[in-house]
């Protein structure tokens, strides 16, 4: 029967072309999909088992490859929610039921729900971050949101920790025990005054004035005051007595604070946390009362203006006021064998039993590469290669459409035998 | 991936990032020459995957030539204020040399009374005399006034200063957030920063200032001394004009933060800037100037003084010729009310405008009859106008606070006071000029590293036009590439 053999042989042949063909079809037509990773067919044979000296030949088997591990090039747009992933890592998204896909599509703009979905309608998935740092689950999608901006309308932080670092006058005069700022007399004195902007748990500024006196030789005191108390015009006497004080001692040979001195200073801001001063690079040298740097933490209420993306996958929300806050951290997920994926409509994959499970990790760790914002990545059909695999498919297609004629008119002459 | 398509992106890519930067250069061209422009740069990245991009702009920026230049600004603006306040003061002391000069006004006194002095019977002289006197009083009185004006007009330019300060500063705040929000993105924020330089510029002239960089580009700023004048929001700068300035005393200090940054009470104090320099003309340069006007009427209203004629004498010494308008004691050496030039005036018992008797010049008795000298009232009684003719040039004692030393004939006196002015002056002028000139070469150095040069710009045009040009012909290639495969397929 080996003629029947030649004939389905080359139909498995034809067929294999026109797979083939399939591949690069949907290859042209997603040349300019975003994310889009182009197929090939792999090709292998079947054979049947054959007595020596009679042959029956077998057929070829098509295997459609995604070659999703590939990279595509990554071109700039204006837009800072287009994101790219360079690297292996997916973006985890969502459709409308809440089932969780990877995509390397990152197109995202938001909704009508705030919600950043791509051009296929997946929702991008990641951690909020405020107010506690999220509890990653490495192995599946738990604890996963929509990142949407809608619900970042205002925002306020309490300030809880700040550094102050000046260089106090070693050649100041002390001021007398009767005068210091802390026993809050109209005539008190001190060597140096700052203040710095804090922030209460409503998001209120709370002005410290920071008052630096010399009590003796390499000791200094400072007090703490909340502005508000101040009297008429500001200054001396406050309404209540100091917020907070401390003793600083210097050491005479180094300049810095000595050993066993105050570093810090404890400030309980009226309406707010504990606000931890770091006072530990202080200095006292022979030139006058300059401040090196002051800085608080916190941030007063107010709507989010900006949204930027960092590399590492983390969003920032810069307030009104100018405090850039990272609200989420976007993922990236990753399974063993990213070829093996199972692609789904609107270039979306889902993990398959050859794939291996999906792990989330974050952007720049391991192999997972990095989040560009403002970037997406092309598709990474070549239009090229994917003429030349046409070509070639149509030849061979050509061929084996011959051989299968050729079958058939061997059984034309075959069945003429008998008349 | 190096593919057709790929080469097609990277292409493209070229052709996006020649675009911007042309952008930005076209840009720099339409600023040479601005001052406060710093030149913009691009910076190219690499996309992962080879594709170019526009990664960030840089703004060529020196920070320590940007400070040597705030303070620079500074020192020179304050010092031109207290140039001319200087040359203003001078004017109204007078060149010695010159008539109107208050040297000048003494010596026609002296003058005036040696010619009385040689014909004591003669009236007419007696009244010219007395003209002089009072021509020397008004001259005092003059002085004080002028030297009044400056402080309160220092006062006033205070008060100015203080308001442009504090519009500064709320200036400052929207610029400085709008840098803080947009650092750290890719944001071009060259535009932000540079009004912020500019506006750090104009604040250094009003008041010596530190900037302190914060996390996030932030700014803070502190006044010479250590006052907060801006850090996450502006602090407030307060000042209210002084009321009454005629007692010679300081004015009102500015406050910082609450903390007194000017005057004597200054416990952070500002040493350039104009405000500085304001304060210093007003409670410093003025106050000592008028000091020694004081002084000066202060001694002629003592060497013109009476006394008690009589056997033992029983009164105590009272004011002759000149007199304290406002009734005042008789000065007593170290005592010289404040303000008594402004209020120095001739009796009217010896003025002959004011219905008074010249001749109480020559015979005294402007206290009383106890306190005429010329007892025999002798026509030709000399002894009293010689002895106040001499009196300029005998030495008797000054305050030393006036700031000349303690001992010196009145002549003098008026002397040094106007060689004080004038060195006070050419100080001033000298110190003037080189900050002038150190401001100006602080500004050409740093224009020098932030300044667009056309030059470069223009060269770096050329390179652009190359490498677009190679862009667009590699995507007519891959074009054409395409095109024969395309043609291929039957």
């Amino acid at each position: 029967m080996s003629l029947y053999g030649i004939m389905r042989t080359s139909v498995s042949g034809m067929n294999a072309q026109a797979n083939r063909l399939s591949t690069v079809a949907e290859n042209v037509a997603n040349v300019n999909t975003t994310g889009y990773k182009h197929g090939s067919c792999e090709f292998s044979t079947l054979l049947l088992s054959n007595c020596p000296g009679d042959y029956e030949s077998g057929s070829v088997m098509t295997d459609v490859r995604n070659h999703i591990s590939s990279q595509g090039s990554i071109l700039n747009t204006a837009s800072v929610t287009d994101l790219a992933v360079g690297g292996d890592g997916f973006f985890a998204v969502s459709d409308d039921d809440g089932t969780p896909y990877l995509t390397r599509a990152g197109s995202f703009v938001p909704n009508g729900d705030g919600d950043l979905v791509n051009a296929a309608g997946f929702r991008l998935m990641g951690y909020r971050l405020d107010p506690d740092q999220p509890n990653i689950t490495v192995n599946g999608f738990t604890n996963l949101t929509p990142v949407n901006f809608e619900d970042l309308a205002l925002s306020a932080a309490p300030s809880t920790s700040g550094s102050f670092l000046a260089n106090l006058p070693a050649g100041a005069t002390a001021i007398a025990g009767a005068d210091l700022p802390s026993l809050n007399l109209a005539g008190s004195q001190y060597t140096a005054k700052s203040s710095l902007i804090t922030y209460d748990n409503l998001g209120g500024e709370v002005l410290l004035d920071v008052y630096f006196s010399k009590t003796g030789d390499n000791a200094w005191e400072v007090a703490v005051f909340s502005a508000d108390d101040a009297a008429a015009g500001g200054g001396f006497p406050y309404a209540s007595g100091p917020v907070s004080t401390a003793a600083l001692s210097f050491d005479s040979v180094t300049g810095g604070l000595a050993v066993g001195s105050a570093s810090s200073i404890d400030i309980a801001i009226p309406g707010g946390q504990n606000f931890a001063l770091d006072l530990s690079d202080m200095s006292q040298l022979s030139t006058s009362y300059v401040v090196l740097s002051a800085e608080a933490n916190g941030n007063a209420p107010s709507g989010a203006e900006l949204i930027d993306i960092g590399r590492d996958g983390l969003v920032y929300a810069t307030y009104g006021n100018g405090t850039r806050v990272p609200v989420f951290r976007i993922p990236l997920a990753h399974v063993t064998s990213p070829d093996m994926l199972t692609p789904l409509a609107g270039n979306v994959y889902t993990a398959s039993v050859d794939s291996g499970d999906v792990e989330i990790g974050f952007a720049q760790e391991g192999q997972l590469g990095s989040i560009i914002s403002g970037a997406l990545e092309q598709s990474t059909v070549d239009l090229a290669s994917e003429l030349t695999s046409m070509i070639d498919a149509q030849r061979s297609y050509t061929a084996n459409s011959k051989v299968f004629q050729t079958g058939s008119e061997l059984m034309d002459v075959l069945v003429n035998l008998k008349r | 991936m190096a593919t057709l398509s790929s080469a097609l992106n990277y292409a493209l890519s070229g052709l996006s990032v020649s675009g911007a930067q042309s952008a930005l250069l076209s840009r720099n061209v339409s600023f040479a020459g601005e001052e406060n422009y710093s030149r913009r740069t691009a910076e190219i990245i690499t996309l992962p995957g080879g594709s170019a991009s526009i990664g960030g702009y840089g703004r060529s920026m020196d920070k320590l030539l940007l400070d040597k230049l705030l303070e620079a600004a500074g020192s020179a603006a304050g010092r031109q204020v207290v140039f001319d306040a200087l040359s203003r003061l001078g004017a109204t002391v007078g060149d010695p040399q010159d008539d109107g000069s208050l040297a000048a006004m003494i010596g026609n006194l002296q003058q005036g009374l040696r010619t009385f002095e040689a014909d004591p019977a003669n009236n007419a002289l007696g009244a010219s005399a007395i003209e002089a006197a009072r021509a020397l009083a008004d001259k005092l009185n003059q002085m004080s006034g002028e030297i009044v004006a400056v402080r309160e007009e220092a006062d006033k330019a205070m008060a100015a200063s203080v308001e442009r300060i504090n519009t500064l500063l709320g200036q400052f705040k929207v610029v400085n957030d709008a840098v803080v929000r947009g650092s750290g993105t890719a944001a071009d924020l060259g535009d932000s920063l540079d009004q912020r330089d500019s506006i750090l510029k104009m604040l250094s002239e009003e008041v010596g200032i530190r900037v302190v960089t914060r996390p996030n580009n932030d700014i803070s700023i502190y006044a010479e001394g250590g006052a907060v004048l801006f850090e996450g929001s502006p602090r407030s700068v307060t000042f209210a004009t002084t009321a009454n300035l005629l007692n010679g005393g300081a004015g009102n200090a500015v406050f910082v933060d609450g903390v007194p940054v000017t005057g004597p009470a200054a416990a952070m104090p500002v040493t350039s800037g104009k405000l500085a320099a304001l304060a210093t003309v007003r409670d410093e340069t003025a106050v000592l100037l008028q000091r020694q006007a004081d002084e000066a009427a202060a001694v002629l209203i003592r060497n013109f003084s009476e006394s008690d004629q009589g056997g033992p004498p029983a009164g105590p010494d009272v004011a002759g010729l000149f007199i304290d308008s406002s009734g005042g004691p008789l000065p007593l050496p170290g005592q010289t009310p404040p303000g008594l030039a402004s209020r120095l005036a001739i009796n009217p018992l010896g003025d002959p405008a004011a219905g008074g008797n010249p001749m109480l010049l020559r015979d005294g008795g402007f206290g009383g009859s106890s306190y005429v000298y010329n007892s025999t009232g002798a026509s030709s009684f000399q002894e009293r106008i010689t002895g106040l003719a001499q009196s300029f040039d005998v030495t008797v004692s000054f305050d030393p606070a006036a700031g000349l030393g303690s001992t010196a004939s009145l002549k003098s006196f008026s002397i040094q006071s106007a060689s004080w002015v004038e060195a006070q002056r050419q100080g001033a002028q000298q110190a003037a000029e080189s900050a002038g000139a150190m401001k100006a070469r602080a500004g050409e150095s740093l224009l020098r590293v932030t300044g667009v040069n056309i030059d470069q710009e223009m060269a770096a045009l050329l390179d652009l036009e190359k490498t677009y040009q190679a862009s667009s012909k590699i995507i007519s290639v891959i074009d054409a590439m395409l095109a024969s495969l395309l043609d291929a397929v039957r």
